[in-house]
């Protein structure tokens, strides 16, 4: 064993002979360990208040996860390779010290390729829909599409680190174009909105009624328009039709009316457009999700069912679906790009298939007990009413814009706002006020700058969807959500159950069974989770120990509706080296502060 | 004295009204009937005590013609005698600027019910805050609001009382599903309340023992034999051996054991690891200060060690002692995600033991700062003390290390990731690094003996950041289940008494002796 006298004539020694050597004691010096070490810890410190103050998206954007911060570790991992090789060559009395700095290395090589390969999202099952086959990551995008090739660009958008706002706007180049896109406001809760527009191309009228129920000040606005958007469901208890006349009682009513605009580019962001009722839940894909062959178009019910259909059988015709549901393929455009905002097809080469799909449900099992039915009235301008609610005889009169009346259900008032007699709906996203307490979606609020400086209209487009916006000759579609990942499994929820404490609403636990299946190798694995028991796939030990499955794990849960719980979902195949690395860590402080000779303890 | 004495007995024995109301017999036969309350069986006296403290801020109170009331007997009154209660100033309001808000006048912090009740703003305040609760995790509570918020919840346990709807003490017909709520018992005596808890989910032997636990008050005598044994260490000065000394181990040896004992009974009788509030980890701490405290001390036969835990220990066991409203005693049901989980309770346990390694090393820190600048002489690497200060942050260090890591081995495991740098996680990351600068320092020389135990007192604000900080101060991430309020300004008072004291040691640093801090 060399004495201290003896190493440091050994390193002076080396280092005078080789500039490697020099590097490596200037780079491992015990005070740049500490200059780093404390700047880490300040840093770290600062962006916790950044979290507290903002929020933990703008810390990681600007600390966690930012280059400089990586370049710091990096740095670290470099000090400490370098301070295990100033102490070569090794004796047994520097086994902890190595142990311990050989251990971060590779917990710190652990988290880089987790953070490389692997990925953190979410998944939120339900009871009864289709099983999931992708992940919601915590990373917004936007997609936009070059005006001048069509071809979609898609980039990490996050509006929370810093959000965008009119006297603070974001602008983004439009590839292959001189247009820019402005973004320039942000909300967290935004919704869609049926607003009534005077058209002079359209044949049907159209009205605004103003609904005031007996649950609060706040009244409802409902725009209807005859034959494109006749009817409105108001959550399960009532509904407003206009129709040409009253007679006769409700027909069987279509519960959604739909179009979707698919792109095979962009399967994730149809454009919907939502004309009656709810969301349908179907999804479509130009090119079916096995193969991605263009001229094959899937569909994929809520129920989890589908198939894949060639295009050329498909086109022009009506599908319909054992419960009523029909489907149309209106539409087909092998290369979709934009001509004033209307889309129109560049050759016949299927670069950017796109098709257009018309589909309208008819399910007809529960049935509104309270209805109000509206028809054009005797005189031009006016309008015959019908309410009922219940068994109770039905209110009927004739109104006028401006007049007040009662539609026969109790506690509600409503009055006729507007009448067009040529009209069409228009589906419109708006943030919502602070006090109105429905949940909604982000939003954006966009528009395009065109290099003469004039600026086409500005649309909030909420996530999750997307809008086309136009100016001076020039319109590009742009989407904004969440990153979507796909699993190379389904997954799908069977039961959920949220025991609580006794006597309380508190919840002790939450449990789940969900099945895991892989349609290639016809793989079906059931598997239970509860809270702080994650549930694995692929199940077996190797999968888990390498860090090559997907665990899933209780994340969260909706009080108002137990058939639904959010699942956590992480892939991290750097799992392995951060548990050796942990273990080495510990191992190490511990040889060096107690399995050493006391005598030699300072080195 | 001994006439209040008697003219209780004699109130207690008759029910005579007094000062408008009517006070019961404070019967100790209730203390140990099963009562349904916040999602537990419990005690019938740990329920008083639980109440009395959500109500007033202590378990005792003085009502003014009364005198002191013990819990017992004034929840009994509530629920025997409800009449006259309401005007009885009972309830705690104790922010000023609340008071000064809703209309109360004066220095009073205790207001009565009907009072209370009659003030618009204190309710338009409470619907603020609910609103702004209700509206997102991003929106922050304004102080005000949620000041009145814990009022109104005060106004609503008191009612809770005085219509009996509180007292769920009837268990639930036979053969009903577990789980099912208790109904509340009219006022009756404890024996027949007895004979009709013959049902449900509770063991009458664990709820005695359990009564027991909160009339003895273990942690409070522990304090009281740290509190006598740190006299005899400094009485005894440097005598090697003697009365002092060896009463002075045997005391911080039964402080120990009355610590860990009651701490044992905790754990019985919740079912659970003390993991999951400021009261259970301030407990914690302190064990495990005292713990190495007494090692080290065996050890290297030196009672330094003793001297220097014994500050800590008293300070931790009388805040936790004195302070029911914002360190909460009661053994509350965990949210699931702390149920059990064998990782959670050895990543919880090893942190805050760590606390307890770096709290006696805070201790020692100041002891040898205030003696070297009194001898005005540097601390070589070598002096005894400084080799004690050096052991305490190796032990701290370890534990933390291997804390911070299990951490990340539970969160894999539970929530699925390693790290995600949740603000819990990183501060205790940045209190790890911080040691490790100490460690280095000293090894790069930076500095010697002086230094290390300044470092090591800058040390433990970052550990009292990652510890109260997080949840008392930032509010944010996911450990929020342990999140609080109170005592910020104890607390921000203590870390900047602290800050003055390591300037002025630095500018006061010894001149003799070695050349560096």
């Amino acid at each position: 064993m060399s004495s201290k006298e003896d190493r440091k004539i050994l390193a002076a020694e080396r280092c005078a002979r080789s500039f490697v050597w020099r590097s490596v004691h200037a780079l491992g010096s015990l005070d740049l360990a500490i200059l780093l070490l404390l700047s880490l810890a300040g840093v770290c410190a600062v962006a916790t208040f950044l979290e507290s103050g903002f929020s933990a998206r703008v810390a990681r954007a600007y600390v966690y996860q930012a280059p400089w911060f990586n370049v710091w570790l990096l740095l670290l991992g470099l000090n400490l390779t370098c301070s295990a090789a100033t102490r070569w060559p090794w004796e047994r009395k520097h086994a902890g010290f190595v142990i311990t700095h050989a251990g971060i290395l590779v917990l710190l090589a652990g988290a880089l390729l987790g953070r490389a390969k692997g990925f953190e999202g979410s998944v939120d099952l339900s009871k009864g829909a289709p099983p999931v086959r992708e992940v919601l990551l915590d990373r917004p995008r936007l997609t936009v599409e070059s005006p001048a090739t069509g071809q979609l660009f898609s980039t990490p958008f996050d509006p929370e680190v810093r959000p965008p706002r009119p006297d603070r706007p974001r602008l983004l180049p439009l590839p292959g174009s001189e247009v820019r896109l402005v973004i320039d406001g942000f909300t967290r809760r935004a919704h869609e909105k049926a607003v009534l527009t005077p058209d002079p191309s359209s044949t049907q009228p159209g009205l605004t009624l103003e609904l005031t129920g007996p649950f609060g000040p706040e009244p409802m606005i409902v725009s209807l328009a005859l034959g494109t958007f006749p009817r409105i469901d108001l959550g399960q208890m009532a509904m407003v039709e206009f129709r040409d006349s009253l007679g006769g009682s409700a027909e069987p009513r279509p519960t959604f009316r739909e179009t979707q605009m698919i792109l095979a580019q962009d399967p994730s962001h149809p454009i919907l457009h939502n004309t009656a009722g709810t969301s349908s839940g179907y999804r479509f894909f130009v090119g079916s999700r096995e193969t991605k062959a263009p001229m094959e178009f899937e569909i994929l019910r809520p129920d989890g069912s589908g198939e894949v259909y060639r295009l050329s059988e498909i086109l022009g015709r009506t599908l319909t679906d054992p419960d009523g549901t029909k489907i149309l393929a209106a539409r087909y455009w092998p290369n979709l790009v934009l001509r004033d905002g209307q889309p129109a097809t560049e050759g016949e080469q299927p670069e950017n298939p796109a098709v257009l799909v018309m589909l309208e449900g008819a399910v007809s099992d529960s049935s509104a007990p309270a209805q109000l039915l509206l028809a054009p009235g005797t005189t031009p301008g006016s309008v015959r009413f019908q309410g009922r609610s219940g068994n109770e005889n039905p209110v009927l009169g004739e109104i006028r814009p401006g007049d007040k009346f009662s539609p026969g259900w109790r506690g509600w008032s409503a009055r006729l706002v507007a009448w067009e007699s040529s009209a069409r709906i228009e589906s419109v996203t708006e943030p919502l006020p602070d006090s109105d307490p429905r949940p909604g979606r982000p939003a954006l609020r966009a528009r395009l700058r065109h290099p003469s400086g004039s600026e086409g209209t500005a649309r909030w487009i909420a996530s999750g969807t997307s809008a086309i916006l136009q100016t001076d000759g020039a319109a590009s579609r742009i989407g904004f959500g969440l990153e979507l990942q796909p699993l190379p499994f389904t997954v799908r929820l069977d039961s959920f159950e949220v025991p609580r404490d006794p006597g309380t609403e508190e919840p002790a636990d939450f449990l789940a069974s969900v099945t895991f299946a892989e349609e290639k190798k016809n793989l079906e694995v059931p598997a239970k989770l509860q809270m702080n028991q994650p549930a694995t796939f692929p199940p077996g030990l190797w999968p888990q120990i390498t860090g090559l499955s997907y665990k899933f794990s209780q994340a969260g849960w909706d009080p108002q509706n137990l058939n639904r719980t959010t699942l956590q979902v992480l892939h991290d195949p750097g799992w392995m080296l951060k548990w050796t690395g942990s273990l080495l860590v510990v191992a190490g402080i511990f040889s060096m502060f107690y399995l050493r000779d006391p005598k030699s303890a300072e080195s | 004295m001994i006439r209040s004495f008697f003219l209780l007995l004699l109130l207690g024995a008759t029910g005579i009204a007094r000062a408008d109301v009517t006070l019961a017999e404070n019967d100790s036969a209730y203390d140990s009937l099963a009562i349904q309350h916040r999602g537990r069986i419990k005690p019938f006296f740990g329920f008083t005590q639980e109440m009395t403290a959500s109500l007033t801020g202590r378990t005792t109170l003085t009502i003014p013609g009364l005198g002191r009331l013990g819990s017992r007997q004034f929840i009994l009154s509530l629920w025997q005698h409800p009449a006259g209660w309401e005007e009885a100033p009972v309830i705690l309001v104790d922010n000023a600027a609340l008071r000064k808000e809703i209309g109360l006048e004066g220095k009073d912090r205790f207001h009565s019910f009907a009072r209370l009740s009659a003030l618009p703003r204190l309710n338009q305040l409470a619907a603020e805050a609910d609103a702004a609760r209700a509206s997102g995790s991003t929106a922050t509570v304004p102080p005000l609001a949620a000041a009145a918020q814990t009022v109104r919840m005060r106004l609503g346990i008191f009612s809770s009382l005085r219509s009996g709807e509180a007292f769920r003490m009837l268990p639930p017909p036979a053969g009903s599903p577990p789980g099912v709520a208790w109904a509340p018992a009219p006022f009756q005596s404890a024996e027949s309340l007895r004979s009709l808890q013959t049902r449900g989910e509770f063991s009458p032997a664990k709820l005695r023992a359990e009564s027991w636990y909160f009339n003895f008050h273990p942690f409070r005598w522990a304090w009281v034999a740290w509190l006598i044994s740190g006299l005899c260490l400094l009485v005894a000065g440097k005598a090697t051996s003697g009365l002092g000394r060896r009463l002075g181990w045997l005391l911080a040896l039964t402080g120990f054991f009355l610590l860990a004992g009651g701490f044992a009974v905790r754990v019985w009788l919740a079912g659970r690891p003390p993991v999951t509030n400021m009261y259970e980890s301030i407990l914690w701490v302190a064990l495990g200060t005292s713990l190495f405290a007494l090692f080290f001390s065996f050890r290297y036969r030196s009672p330094s060690y003793l001297l220097a835990a014994a500050p800590v220990v008293i300070l931790a066991l009388i805040a936790s002692d004195l302070q029911p409203a914002v360190l909460d005693p009661a053994m509350n049901p965990l949210v699931p995600v702390l149920r059990s989980n064998f990782w959670l309770t050895v990543h919880v346990l090893t942190v805050t033991l760590s606390y307890g390694a770096f709290a006696l090393a805070t201790a020692l820190g100041h002891f040898l700062v205030v003696g070297a600048m009194r001898k005005n002489t540097a601390l070589s690497n070598e002096d005894p003390g400084v080799m004690h200060l050096y052991r305490s942050l190796q032990i701290g260090v370890l534990l933390l290390a291997t804390g911070v890591i299990l951490g990340g081995v539970w969160a894999n495991y539970s929530w699925g990731r390693f790290w995600d740098w949740d603000p819990k996680e990183t501060w205790s990351l940045v209190a790890l690094l911080s040691y490790l600068v100490l460690l280095h320092g000293r090894l790069a020389g930076w500095f010697t003996g002086y230094g290390l135990a300044l470092g090591s007192i800058a040390g433990f604000l970052t550990i009292l950041m990652a510890w109260y900080g997080v949840n008392f101060v930032l509010g944010k991430g996911l450990h929020s289940y342990g999140f609080g309020s109170g005592g910020r300004s104890y607390v921000a008072a203590f870390a900047l008494a602290e800050v003055a004291f390591i300037l002025f040691a630095l500018f006061r640093r010894p001149q003799k002796g070695l050349p560096s801090i």
